[in-house]
């Protein structure tokens, strides 16, 4: 016996699929299977496994469930979203789609499990029924009572059931106020490096052989594993980004053993896809356009720099009023905006922690007012305040480039903050002529 | 005569793997009921006693019992209610109707579940009521027109006792209690919920009705016994086909519960809480690790079971996390947010 699975309730043949279908996750699928037990034996009412995003619960769960052809109801509470649903869908699994038929229009709890019962007392389960439940998450904001019944659902239905909850946080966010039925709590660690290496090395190229494909994946997790462990997001930028780093072989500048030359030419391609990990600003075939023309360009320019939002011209400068006075000590205003301030010296006038960058200590909340005074000054010509400035103030906290910080009720004197970044408002500003940098008293 | 009858049955370890993971599931997953109440005989006694009256005599009855989670409130219950139901005449004339917080959210869904756990749904048919409490007399009245003159006792379990206290009104509860106050027809009226404070949540109409009887199910064990229950909860019975089999056994769980180690995770584990269920989900991991290759529990074993028991899951997830903070400065004060964390990750 050489896998690690084993287990006498099931065929070692089937366990052995299981365990090359499961790559690095062979530990926790023996727990599990063992926690399981002999199909005809109980099983533990409610189990709730935890981990990260893509960290394979979904993937290990499905595949013993499928591979030992075990009974089986596999809900997704985002697609759940009334309970009728979620009733429906157990019950049709369980017992075909005759059985799901009797459930009334929007169905009590109390309901489904008489249902249960009466559809059990017909074909009792001699196998462990399962059900298992992606993005538990959600059952939180479901009835109150769902998650408690679920949890001991065994106990209430007298059924040989377990309901397996998958979730991306922890237990302790799920427990009412009263308590309820205590799961088995079982973790899914992260993936660590080498095994992320051993399964993204499995999707190779038909075209080329595993070694290169395998260099390829070292190069790309030398790059991004410090930034993003998330084996989706990885996944998406090999197959993103391998077309370029087979550029140099297919042109035949390269052979596939000579990976040195092969890094230099894909390194600063990764770089730049670097600033663009999670966010996805632009789809696959848009990147892969970009990649073109930027070669002609020889430029190379950041994703974010293709974002742009159109303003009016007025509140273009407020937004630009409201970084100044986000970014700049209230104190430092006189010396920017006054004409005849006199000399100040920059060092010694401010407190000690101001002398951190403001800019890495991120925008501090403003009063109107003095919003209000900085838009006046920095703005050419003389403008009134009418209601058609504040009307604009109001639709760029609506636009979430300006928060309010005060209560909404208190009309007097409210308080933003301005929750863009430099590079945005340097864009705007370039739009309308105007230099923040000399402005900012970082850059002073 | 039982020892050639030992012999006979002797099974392959294999075999007696599977019976053993069967019998100990059952108790562990499933509570299953055990023998005799343990620690607890006293309240079974009272229960027993009390249910007994209402059963025979035709007594109205009314009883909260109050215990934490995985307390044994539901095992003492079913337990009393076994030994009640051994008797064939109480057996026959008995009703059930057990109700679950969790389930019946509301009184109109209570009632429908009442009506068809007493197989009453053809006699209701299609009438109207004005109230509940017409609904709830005319079900109770529909009993008495049973075989015998004098109407058959009904016994109402309600469990999570608390959640029925949020229904509108609390209606049901004041009919209930109600009924089991002014001898209309036999009613006992049992409540399981592990809210101390249940009393407080009822109304005074309601709470005026209740009887006041409390089971109160705060385990005060010893170390010693919590060691004994889990000697009990491990060991095999009689009953298992192979006689050699479940000696060996009980005897490694002997020897398993003096190991010094072992012992300092079941005081570590007693410490924490001593309630049925926490020591379940112990053991469910501990049996988890039994195979035909290693048919014994070993201290190791109890050891990564409370492990994974134990572990704080809030470090688990902060373990994986896709940022290293490792933010060893010095212990100035030094103002973070999240632009100065990533300025210095990069």
């Amino acid at each position: 016996m050489t896998g690690v699975l084993h287990h006498p309730g099931y065929a070692d043949e089937k366990l052995q699929r299981v365990e090359q279908l499961i790559p690095c996750r062979e530990l926790q699928a023996g727990m599990l299977v063992s926690l399981m037990g002999q199909p005809q034996h109980y099983s533990y009412p409610s189990i709730f496994i935890y981990g990260h995003r893509a960290s394979g619960k979904s993937h290990v769960l499905h595949i013993l469930m499928k591979e030992l052809e075990l009974p089986h109801a596999a809900v997704s509470c985002v697609e759940c979203v009334s309970a009728a649903l979620l009733y429906e869908r157990v019950l049709t699994s369980f017992f075909g789609r005759s059985a799901a038929s009797f459930l009334p229009r929007s169905p009590s709890l109390s309901e489904f499990v008489r249902l249960y019962r009466h559809q059990r007392s017909q074909s009792p389960a001699e196998q462990t029924r399962y059900i298992v439940m992606e993005k538990a998450e959600l059952l939180r904001d479901a009835d109150a009572n769902l998650l408690p019944a679920l949890l001991r659902l065994q106990e209430l239905v007298d059924d040989n059931i377990t309901v397996i909850l998958l979730s991306e946080i922890v237990w302790e966010k799920f427990r009412p106020n009263t308590g309820c039925f205590e799961p088995l709590l079982l973790h899914f660690p992260d993936y660590s490096k080498g095994e992320l290496q051993q399964i993204l090395s499995t999707d190779s190229h038909p075209s080329y052989s595993a070694e290169l494909y395998s260099s390829y994946i070292n190069i790309l997790l030398g790059v991004f594993y410090s930034v993003c462990r998330d084996l989706r997001e990885l996944r998406h930028l090999a197959a993103l980004n391998f077309n370029k780093f087979c550029e140099p072989l297919t042109e035949g500048k390269v052979k596939e053993t000579e990976t040195h030359k092969l890094w230099r030419n894909i390194e600063p391609h990764l770089k730049k896809a670097m600033q663009t990990v999670y966010i996805r600003e632009v789809s696959s075939l848009q990147w892969e356009q970009m990649q073109q023309t930027e070669d002609e360009g020889g430029a190379l320019r950041g994703l974010s720099a293709h974002t742009h939002v159109e303003l009016p011209y007025y509140s273009k400068f407020l937004l630009i009023a409201a970084y100044l006075a986000s970014y700049n000590p209230a104190r430092t205003d006189k010396r920017f905006f006054v004409k005849h301030h006199g000399k100040i010296r920059k060092t010694n006038f401010l407190k000690k922690n101001e002398k951190t960058s403001n800019h890495l200590l991120g925008p501090k909340p403003f009063a109107l007012d003095r919003l209000l005074a900085i838009f006046y000054s920095v703005v050419d010509s003389r403008v009134a305040p009418t209601a058609s400035i504040f009307s604009q103030i109001s639709s760029l906290v609506t636009l979430q480039l300006l928060t309010q910080i005060s209560h909404t009720d208190q009309l007097d004197a409210p308080k933003y903050k301005c929750s863009i970044s430099l590079d945005f408002i340097s864009a705007v500003s370039r739009t309308v002529n105007f230099d923040i940098v000399k402005y900012l008293y970082d850059f002073l | 005569m039982s020892k050639r009858k030992v012999k006979d049955v002797h099974l392959p370890t294999g075999e007696c793997i599977t019976q053993l993971q069967q019998v100990l599931r059952e108790r562990f997953c499933h509570q299953r009921l055990p023998e005799k109440p343990e620690g607890v005989e006293a309240q079974h006694k009272n229960l027993l006693e009390l249910l007994r009256r209402t059963a025979v005599h035709g007594e109205s009855n009314s009883l909260l019992i109050v215990g934490p989670r995985g307390a044994g409130k539901t095992t003492l219950l079913r337990c009393a209610l076994r030994d009640l139901l051994q008797d064939k005449d109480v057996n026959k004339n008995l009703l059930q109707v057990h109700l679950n917080g969790l389930l019946q959210t509301d009184d109109r869904i209570a009632l429908k579940e009442i009506t068809r756990q007493l197989h009453l749904e053809n006699v209701v048919g299609d009438k109207v009521f004005g109230s509940f409490a017409e609904n709830l007399a005319f079900l109770l009245e529909a009993l008495k027109k049973g075989d015998r003159s004098s109407s058959r006792p009904a016994l109402f379990v309600l469990d999570e006792f608390d959640l029925f206290a949020h229904h509108k009104n609390q209606t049901l509860l004041y009919n209930l209690l109600d009924v089991s106050q002014s001898a209309q027809a036999p009613v006992a009226v049992v409540g399981l919920t592990c809210r101390l404070d249940v009393m407080e949540l009822l109304e005074k109409r309601v709470k005026s009705r209740f009887s006041h009887r409390q089971i109160l199910l705060l385990s005060s064990l010893s170390f010693p016994q919590y060691q004994q229950r889990i000697q009990a909860q491990l060991s095999l019975t009689d009953a298992f086909p192979d006689a050699h089999f479940a000696e060996e056994w009980n005897s490694s769980i002997k020897t398993l519960c003096e190991d010094k180690s072992a012992q300092d995770v079941f005081r570590r584990q007693f410490h924490f809480s001593t309630d049925f269920r926490s020591l379940h989900t112990l053991l469910v991991f501990c049996l988890s690790r039994v195979t035909v290759s290693k048919p014994v529990i070993k201290a190791a074993d109890v050891l990564e079971a409370s492990r994974l028991c134990l572990c704080d899951a809030k470090a688990n997830m902060l373990h994986g996390n896709s940022f290293n903070f490792e933010l060893h400065k010095d212990s100035i004060y030094w103002p973070f947010s999240f632009p100065v964390v990533l300025q210095l990750e990069i």
